[in-house]
């Protein structure tokens, strides 16, 4: 029916004919100019939607692939805990310090000393004096002699002792003998929420 | 990993780095296809996403002495992606049946005396706006094959791999879209010369 192999020719175009069929054609195109002719056409086509600018993306279409290995979840809420506790620590610690620096009395020990109940072979002039101003006595012009005198006074009945210790400085060494100071849990807060930070932004780049 | 070949090796073991290196140079030209043949935007995007994620999944499974290249393989996965897209369209009626290869769609239409040749209409952006206008009337199967051949430079076998189809179906539809591709340039005036 068809004496010019038009359905051939787009293939014939691309060089992609078997190449019995391609000589068949060649020799058909030799002697046709409106097959010729279409083949022409067909291959500017080609150049045509070859150029024509093709479609972009809104957006990055790559999914995310990288993915966190599985210890670094529990890493994240571990460091949370441990910057949390650590931060606890420290403003315990900083209140309890604070607490002492102005003389409150926030200790046990403290508040002993300045009723005067504490058993302390020898007090201070100064400490005796502050116990003496918190439970009301008349002074450390009063205090001061009668403990100088190593004569049971206003602030116990031990019988003094070899040497003196005064107050603050053995609640001060009772504390450093219970725990860390205070920077060294302000430290560990800083670098437990340090870690948890770069964890949490690990994750989410993941 | 200087090496497209050294890249596609370390993706195949499990390097995520490796994979997205190689998907960044096909996902430009991935979403072009894609978008020519469901329309460009958010399904587009999506089928492409997808497409590379299952890549990624499945790239165990990804056999390089079986004929395909590494590309052919990408575009093998986004285009059926977007074929299945077409297809859930076409059981809603949106999209109409693709025509039987052996029948119609043949016909060159004839052109006009003292229309403008290919240099004018290519000459301008009218031509290329015209061209996408005859793509987007030929049905997608044809204008896959079309623009796996013209656009991605695929051969006829590739693309017998990437569709699934017999060599004798991936010429006609070639043809059958090209020809249509033609004929809708004609009908604009385009008088035929190859200038």
């Amino acid at each position: 029916m068809h004496s010019h192999p038009e359905g051939d020719l787009s293939a014939y175009a691309d060089e992609s004919s078997a190449p019995e069929r391609t000589a068949e054609l060649t020799a058909h195109l030799a002697g046709c100019a409106r097959c010729a002719r279409r083949v022409d056409e067909l291959r500017a086509v080609r150049g045509l939607v070859a150029a024509a600018p093709a479609p972009r993306p809104s957006r990055s279409l790559l999914p995310r692939l990288s993915r966190a290995p599985a210890w670094l979840r529990p890493a994240r809420s571990l460091a949370s805990v441990g910057a949390g506790t650590f931060l606890f620590l420290f403003l315990a610690s900083a209140v309890l310090n604070s607490g002492s620096n102005l003389g409150g009395g926030t200790t046990a020990a403290e508040r002993a000393a300045a009723r005067g109940q504490l058993n302390l072979p020898a007090a201070s002039d100064s400490a005796r004096a502050d116990a003496a101003r918190a439970t009301g006595a008349t002074g450390p012009a009063v205090a001061a002699p009668a403990a100088s005198q190593g004569t049971p006074g206003a602030v116990g009945n031990t019988p003094p002792g070899p040497r003196a210790v005064p107050a603050g400085e053995q609640v001060a060494a009772a504390r450093r003998e219970f725990g860390p100071p205070a920077w060294l849990f302000a430290l560990l807060a800083m670098g437990s929420a340090g870690l948890a930070l770069g964890l949490h932004r690990r994750l989410r780049r993941s | 990993m200087g090496r497209p070949e050294d890249t596609l090796a370390a993706a195949r073991a499990g390097d995520a780095r490796a994979f997205e290196t190689l998907a960044r140079t096909e996902e430009g030209a991935l979403y072009g296809h894609v978008a020519r043949i469901l329309g460009p935007g958010a399904d587009a995007e999506d089928v492409v996403q997808d497409a590379l994620l299952s890549a990624w999944r499945s790239i165990g499974s990804f056999n390089a002495s079986g004929g395909a290249s590494f590309r052919a393989w990408l575009f093998r996965i986004a285009r059926n992606r977007a074929i299945a897209v077409i297809r859930a369209r076409r059981r809603k009626g949106e999209v109409p049946l693709e025509p039987d290869p052996e029948e119609g769609g043949s016909d060159w239409a004839e052109p006009v005396e003292g229309g403008p040749d290919l240099l004018t209409i290519a000459a301008g952006r009218e031509a290329f706006a015209a061209v996408e206008l005859a793509l987007a009337s030929v049905p997608p199967e044809q204008r896959d094959a079309l623009l796996l051949r013209d656009v991605e430079g695929f051969s006829y076998d590739e693309i017998a791999l990437i569709t699934g189809s017999a060599a004798g179906t991936v010429r006609s539809r070639i043809h059958r879209a090209r020809l249509a591709v033609r004929n809708a340039l004609v009908t604009r005036g385009w008088t035929g010369s190859a200038g």
